[in-house]
């Protein structure tokens, strides 16, 4: 039979790589995602059945996954590859959210699903994951492509990629990719996250090592780009021209919740500020890339983030705050203080609060103070960014309460709502029609996420694995930012260590010490209220 | 309301008394209630026409205000057909789950019977939201066969149709043709109904063993279920055209069955081995390649879904343009 075929199936025939299916519809399907397999370093952790394999189920029952897609788990529990399915499967049913289980779905998927017991130090360990990645290439033409997906103990990232070069599982001989997704943190100061760099950068590329921040993939922190540069009303104002200073607050109502003895050796600057806020204030505050590529988006939030200035020993304790709480009675609660929780030393000095004051030094924004505060045990679960505008340079209304000279002045505010009520707010001031005469009142306008776009928003580990096997490392932090963030970190993170602090210095259910609130008057600012 | 009464001024006066009555009821409010949120990013029209399946149309007006919460103003065409202008405004709100403040949108509805239809366009044009998008979602037949669709229709950014619950489908896509090729921009939920069965295809093709396959492609067969042959398997069979040339051959294959949809699969025949994609029981489709075979969801499609889609595009589509053309040379 003859055939005749368009020049675009001809072209395709001709391609050696995957990049020209002419079937795809890049308006209506998702990304393409091109045959691989998830090989999963801790597949019997919390991290695995609670967040990984929710969000590759949901991705497969969105038909975001390309056929024939396998993960491989690995942990030192003898498990056969049933005693995992099942295990996956009940969690995935537990933890899914906003989504059907499909039994028949998961028949299927679970086909793909793969268990391989050993220890991560035993290099015995790696061949026999080699032996299962060929054969499920084989089996289920993956193509051998391999995500990496270290969800182990922080001490092990650099050995277990060590041991993957050294079994050769680094490289395919077909040059199908290799990538390496790694959990923060990503060291514990600027000295050992330079040297898990230099290891892991003796295996791997560094556009294969895809440094995981789960507060970047959040569509609202995603959207910050799109508010900044997709709108030019903002970007004018987007500067220390109009911009007063910069708060910025991610407040836990929940203690440590039985990660005691964990916590106590991370602490708030580190599990907070280091990482998730340096990342959300550098998208707030970089400059805008040429196009929306991983490396230029990351070359502007590395750019800024080593724009932040590095304080001077002598300057830390009027630039940043370390509390830790204490118990308290919230409503008919009575609420231990850290010291009293489950694993932590009665001795502890862990910041479960800390407040950092920034600055920023390039033309953007020299002397405008960011304001970054992160605790437990707050009053509400929020996280947000406020951005305050100065004050109208001229008082016309100078009898009206909400007059820029008078005590309730209140200056426009832009709120950029993270979670849980993701949206942006505005606040100006509108004539109080009550009353008669010039009386200015503030009012907000708002969008709400929700309510402008009612569909599911899907989790951030949904976005950032997709990214990850698509190879779009836009969301990813990249060495140069981890370092830079350590830079900026550290010298309070030392002077931390070298003293001792009389805790606790706030409550339980309260927005944190005093000290807090005192470093910002002494600029004349206070803490908004989320 | 009766005719004399209804106009744009009064329909808008009557929207913004509904927004001064929940403010003050915000203000006014229990302590369980954090005020309203009045939102609107569209004017959505939906024209239906009365005695078909009402509920089932405000249903999904319903749920599609949900997700694009819009300035909706229903057009509805009367069975009878001397019947005058009618009209009304009122607010359609919700309260999500685990918030405490109610999100609303304005919902305008107009009806009339045919011989004054026109009426409802008049008005039309002063009620619809400024500055923001406008999308017509015909959802009538007869409406769409109306003189006053063209005027309609011409007001929107976007106009969405089902062409196989029109009268003359093929007639349809040839409309649809004409209007897309002079730079309209339509949706056809029939063709949004296929997006799941190209997107399966497209997958079949990302996997690296199937790159040679075309070299041995004789052709493809189309399954489909109930006679007279869908109008789904005319965009089926245009598209796979459209990626494979005019002249490969497409067979379209009757297989009766008792099944609910129209699709019942392609067959990807060589003659080394075929692809099989084939929807069974359950709303589960399996894709056979060689010894491989995997599976994907094919979930029941509402209206809202499909809609839904096609409100997610609002941009010129090439793909429909060109399966359009293929579809209707035929």
């Amino acid at each position: 039979m003859k055939r005749r075929l368009s020049c675009y199936a001809q072209w395709f025939m001709q391609q050696t790589t995957d990049s020209a299916n002419p079937f795809h519809d890049a308006l209506r399907f998702e990304r393409r995602i091109p045959p691989c397999s998830v090989l999963i370093f801790g597949a019997n952790g919390d991290l695995t059945m609670r967040k990984l394999l929710p969000a590759l189920y949901r991705l497969a029952y969105e038909r975001k996954l390309p056929s024939g897609f396998s993960i491989v788990g690995n942990s030192r529990t003898a498990m056969s590859n049933e005693q995992f399915r099942e295990k996956m499967r009940v969690s995935v049913q537990k933890f899914i959210e906003n989504s059907p289980f499909d039994e028949a779905l998961w028949e299927d998927f679970a086909k793909g699903i793969f268990y391989v017991s050993g220890d991560i130090s035993d290099p015995a360990c790696y061949a026999a994951l080699k032996v299962q990645l060929d054969e499920i290439e084989r089996e289920r033409g993956t193509g051998g492509n391999v995500l990496f997906y270290l969800s182990t103990q922080p001490s092990f990232y650099a050995s277990v990629v060590e041991q993957i070069g050294a079994a050769g599982l680094a490289q395919h001989p077909g040059g199908a990719w290799r990538r390496v997704v790694i959990e923060k943190p990503f060291g514990h100061d600027l000295a050992s996250a330079k040297e898990l760099n230099r290891r892991i950068s003796a295996v791997l590329a560094e556009r294969d090592v895809y440094r995981i921040d789960h507060y970047l993939g959040k569509e609202t922190v995603q959207n910050v780009l799109a508010f900044r540069f997709g709108n030019t009303i903002f970007e004018p104002l987007w500067n220390r021209q109009y911009i007063s200073h910069v708060q910025v607050t991610a407040a836990e109502s929940i203690g440590v919740e039985g990660r005691g003895a964990y916590y106590q050796e991370a602490g708030a600057l580190r599990d907070m500020i280091q990482n998730h806020l340096l990342q959300v204030m550098a998208t707030v505050t970089m400059e805008a890339p040429p196009y929306f590529d991983s490396d230029a988006v990351r070359d502007e939030r590395a750019k800024l983030l080593r724009s932040i200035r590095i304080l001077k020993p002598h300057e830390v304790d009027s630039h940043a705050v370390k509390g830790q709480y204490g118990p308290a009675r919230v409503g008919n609660a009575d609420l231990p203080g850290f010291r009293q929780e489950q694993g932590v030393s009665p001795e502890a000095q862990t910041d479960t609060y800390a407040a950092v004051t920034f600055f920023v030094d390039n033309w953007r924004w020299a002397g405008v103070p960011f304001y970054v505060r992160t605790g437990k045990r707050m009053p509400k679960r929020v996280t947000d960014i406020a951005i305050r505008f100065n004050n109208a340079p001229l008082s016309l209304f100078s009898s009206s309460p909400g007059a820029s000279d008078s005590p309730l002045a209140a200056p426009n505010l832009l709120i950029l709502r993270i979670q849980p009520d993701e949206g942006i707010s505005l606040r100006f001031q509108s004539k109080d029609p009550s009353g008669g005469g010039m009386k200015l009142r503030p009012v907000s306008m708002d969008f709400n996420y929700g309510s402008s776009f009612g569909s599911r928003t899907p989790s951030a580990y949904e976005t950032l694995l997709l990214d990850a096997l698509a190879g779009d490392s836009t969301l990813y932090t990249r060495q140069d930012m981890v370092e830079a963030s350590w830079r900026a970190v550290e010298p309070i993170q030392n002077h931390w260590l070298e003293n001792k602090f009389d805790f606790p210095n706030y409550e339980a259910g309260s927005w944190g010490p005093k000290a807090s609130d005192e470093m910002l008057a002494r600029r004349g600012h206070e803490w908004r209220i989320p | 309301m009766s005719s004399s009464s209804v106009n744009t001024a009064q329909l808008l006066k009557d929207l913004g008394g509904l927004w001064t009555q929940l403010g003050k009821e915000e203000s006014e409010g229990s302590d369980r209630s954090a005020g309203v949120l009045r939102a609107v990013t569209m004017t959505f029209i939906l024209g239906v026409e009365e005695g078909d399946d009402e509920m089932a149309a405000s249903e999904a007006l319903a749920l599609l205000m949900h997700e694009h919460p819009s300035r909706a103003i229903v057009l509805k065409l009367r069975t009878q057909a001397d019947a005058e202008l009618d009209g009304r405004a009122f607010a359609q709100c919700w309260m999500p789950f685990g918030r405490r403040q109610q999100i609303c949108c304005e919902q305008i509805e107009l009806s009339a019977g045919s011989a004054s239809f026109e009426d409802t366009v008049s008005l039309l044009h002063g009620l619809v939201a400024p500055d923001l998008p406008v999308v017509f979602w015909c959802r009538s037949a007869k409406l769409f066969d109306h003189p006053a669709y063209p005027e309609i229709a011409a007001m929107a950014d976007k106009v969405i149709v089902d062409s196989r619950s029109l009268s003359k489908p093929l007639e349809a896509l040839r409309f649809l043709n004409r209007e897309v090729h002079a730079g309209r921009l339509y949706g056809d939920l029939t063709w949004t109904r296929l997006t799941r069965w190209r997107q399966t295809v497209s997958n079949v093709f990302e996997r690296m063993d199937c790159k040679g396959f075309f070299q041995n492609l004789n052709r493809i067969e189309i399954r489909y279920a109930h006679a007279p042959e869908p109008i789904a398997v005319e965009y089926l069979a245009a598209w796979l055209k459209s990626v494979l040339g005019t002249k490969f051959q497409v067979d379209r294959v009757h297989r009766p069955s008792e099944a609910s949809w129209q699709i019942q699969g392609l067959c990807f025949v060589t003659a080394l081995t075929d692809v099989v994609i084939e929807r069974s029981e359950k709303g589960i489709v399996e894709t056979h390649i060689q010894k491989f075979s995997t599976r994907t969801v094919f979930e029941e499609l509402d209206e809202p879904r499909l809609v839904r889609e096609e409100l997610s595009i609002l941009e010129r589509d090439p793909i429909l343009a060109r399966v359009l053309e293929i579809a209707t040379q035929s």
